[in-house]
């Protein structure tokens, strides 16, 4: 009787934490058949790469969870990146500041998708498809048709430091996957969240304050975006009107998707997330290794989430 | 205790739920920017921005029947860059280029079924099956093309996006005849009078005996179609594909719609008001251009236009169903 109770908790345990179970398999196969995947540099490569994708695909997935979506975090990156370059460049502000006020810039994106969302009750994905091309606009205004180069290096060191000889980037991304956890999991927030993504009328009746906690959520969004948007603008010594975009948006969503978060809301997974954002990267590097052709990678990228999307999709037919 | 509702009267009703007036509106603020801007109503700008609007309108029929059963279609961008890229690397191959263009277009049919499939039996949310599909096409055109723009359409083929018959560009007279085919087919036969029925009431469709699953997977294959056929005209105007020559018209074919007063929660909307709700997109575009505005500017009041248009449009929604229970309370009080 025993024996067969802990077979069941070791398959629920397998297919609930799936994707991490898949990053492994993924590591695996390319340690055995690509050359110079396993080597120590390449490694590192692909955890400086991750850390971006990680925290954006975690944002991304406490807009899932309560069923909304948010396409404009792409252009959240532009329009902090650009920002970011002239208040290092232009205002010459202390590196603290810049990076408190580059959070604040995507506070504020994200409080006017979330009053969108909220107040009007607008679809989350028109909203944030139209305040993803209203941003765009603002930052390409803001840019004025310059990038800047070469960001002063006590900017750059932010995250430029290597601890232990370990990108201090993916540092970031730990704390702050762990901090996410902590809040999904462990307090009511978190709690509150997940019952409104479950059922949303149920959790209302209950009393949560639905307006408020999904106003909340695309708040944060934009902080972790903006935070992001900061990492990838020192990463390549460039602030730019352009960085990020669709293929930003795309990503995170992605990652989210096949790191286990439903589209429908309810479920996250964190580990998993962070898994999904690892998986897509060590298939970037892949394509790297192997010469493939690069645009292969977006639409591998498809490929993988309409997987995904279709498995969840059956799986969820009941709900 | 007797709940006194007082019936308010909607003070947007002048404006709202009225196609007519709305496409009154739309002519108003033409006319508006035609005396504001030098050169806007020259015969050849006006021809431009109806050329401009064919590539707008002709999607928007798809995207206008995604929108009446509560889906959309983001996937038009995709398909406008797929199916020329399809055409032109099969016509370098060597395979003769109506053989190329027909199948064009059915790689645009197959993409809608695709996501007619995703949507009608696996329950995927339209916008989100759409997105992806639209973005695989768009990896798929990068990858056929290696990323950049491809030339070397016959010679003929310009002549159909540049050329003019009696003054008339060719454009505009197939962006007419698929306006015409899609007004008549949603307005006029069984079959679109099944796809309002689908946003409106879909256990009507089950109740007849017919399948939504299959209306659904017919409806966004009528939109891959149109989609191709708007890259196809697109590609002949510029003479070249570039994967991402269909991003700003898949923005502005939302907005079209929405423009045209294709409810975001389904139901309602014609192919007629969302062809005239493109003309007004294409001539604000090219109001903007002429005034020197850059298409990011542009793209920032559009995005706001879309937002506020569909912010009206769900209050009014909200506000029509508090009337209605309102109502519907004063009627259990009696």
């Amino acid at each position: 009787m025993s024996a067969r109770k802990s077979k069941n908790t070791v398959l629920t345990v397998v297919k609930q934490n799936a994707p991490i179970f898949y990053l492994v398999i993924f590591v695996l196969i390319g340690c055995l058949f690509i050359p110079n995947f396993g080597s120590r540099a390449n490694f590192l490569n692909i955890l400086r790469q991750s850390a971006a994708p990680i925290i954006s695909c975690i944002a991304m997935t406490f807009i899932l969870i309560t069923g909304n979506i948010d396409l404009s975090t792409g252009y959240i990156v532009s329009l902090v990146s650009i920002s970011c370059g002239i208040m290092v460049k232009t205002l010459e502000l202390s590196p603290g500041l810049v990076i408190l006020l580059c959070l604040l810039i995507g506070c504020a994106a994200g409080a006017v998708n979330g009053l969108l969302v909220t107040v009007f009750q607008i679809p989350s994905f028109i909203v944030t498809l139209g305040t993803g091309m209203i941003l765009t606009g603002l930052a390409q205004l803001v840019s004025q048709n310059t990038s800047y180069h070469d960001l002063p290096d006590g900017f750059r060191a932010f995250a430029k430091a290597e601890p232990f000889s370990l990108p201090i980037t993916i540092f970031y991304a730990i704390i702050i996957a762990f901090i996410v956890w902590v809040v999904l999991h462990k307090s009511v927030f978190g709690r509150e969240l997940r019952a409104l993504g479950l059922n949303a009328q149920a959790s209302r009746i209950a009393g949560i304050n639905e307006k408020k906690s999904v106003f909340i959520t695309f708040v944060i969004s934009g902080c972790l975006t903006a935070f992001c948007s900061i990492l990838m603008t020192i990463r390549v010594n460039c602030a730019q009107p352009d960085l990020g975009g669709s293929n930003f948006s795309f990503e995170a969503i992605t990652a989210a998707v096949i790191g286990g978060t439903s589209l429908l809301g309810g479920q996250v997974n964190v580990p998993c997330c962070v898994a999904g954002a690892l998986i897509i990267k060590c298939i970037e590097s892949w394509i790297n290794i192997l010469n493939l052709n690069y645009y292969l990678y977006q639409a591998i990228l498809g490929i993988a989430i309409l997987v995904a999307l279709v498995a969840d999709a059956l799986k969820n037919r009941a709900r | 205790m007797q709940k006194n509702v007082t019936r308010r009267k909607n003070p947007f009703r002048k404006v709202s739920g009225r196609p007519f007036v709305r496409t009154l509106v739309i002519i108003a603020v033409i006319l508006m920017m035609a005396a504001l801007i030098p050169n806007f109503l020259k015969f050849s700008n006006l021809m431009n921005v109806l050329r401009q609007a064919s590539i707008i309108a002709i999607p928007a029929i798809g995207v206008t029947m995604a929108m009446i059963t509560k889906g959309i279609d983001l996937s038009t961008s995709g398909v406008i860059a797929f199916a020329p890229m399809c055409v032109i690397v099969m016509y370098h191959a060597g395979i003769p280029f109506a053989l190329c263009v027909l199948c064009g277009i059915l790689t645009g049919v197959l993409a809608g079924l695709l996501n007619g499939l995703l949507i009608a039996r696996v329950g995927v949310l339209p916008f989100i099956a759409t997105y992806v599909s639209g973005t695989i096409m768009l990896g798929l055109t990068m990858v056929i093309g290696n990323g950049g723009s491809v030339t070397g359409f016959p010679k003929g083929y310009t002549q159909i996006g540049n050329g003019s018959v009696l003054g008339i560009p060719w454009s505009n007279i197939i962006m007419l005849l698929c306006v015409a085919a899609g007004a008549l087919f949603l307005g006029k036969t069984k079959y679109g009078n099944r796809i309002y029925a689908l946003g409106n009431n879909e256990s009507v469709i089950r109740m007849e005996g017919l399948s939504p699953e299959k209306l659904l997977i017919a409806i966004y294959g009528i939109g891959g179609f149109f989609s191709a056929v708007a890259g196809l005209l697109l590609s002949s105007q510029l003479s070249t594909v570039h994967p991402t020559q269909g991003n700003s018209y898949q923005l502005d074919c939302i907005a079209a719609c929405i423009l045209g007063g294709t409810s975001m929660l389904g139901g309602s909307g014609t192919v007629i008001n969302s062809a005239l709700g493109a003309i007004g997109i294409a001539a604000m575009r090219n109001a903007l251009n002429l005034l020197g505005l850059h298409p990011y500017v542009q793209n920032l009041l559009l995005g706001t236009l879309i937002i506020l248009i569909v912010a009206v449009n769900v209050l009014l929604k909200q506000r029509e169903k508090r009337q209605q229970e309102g109502f519907n309370i004063r009627r259990a009080d009696t």
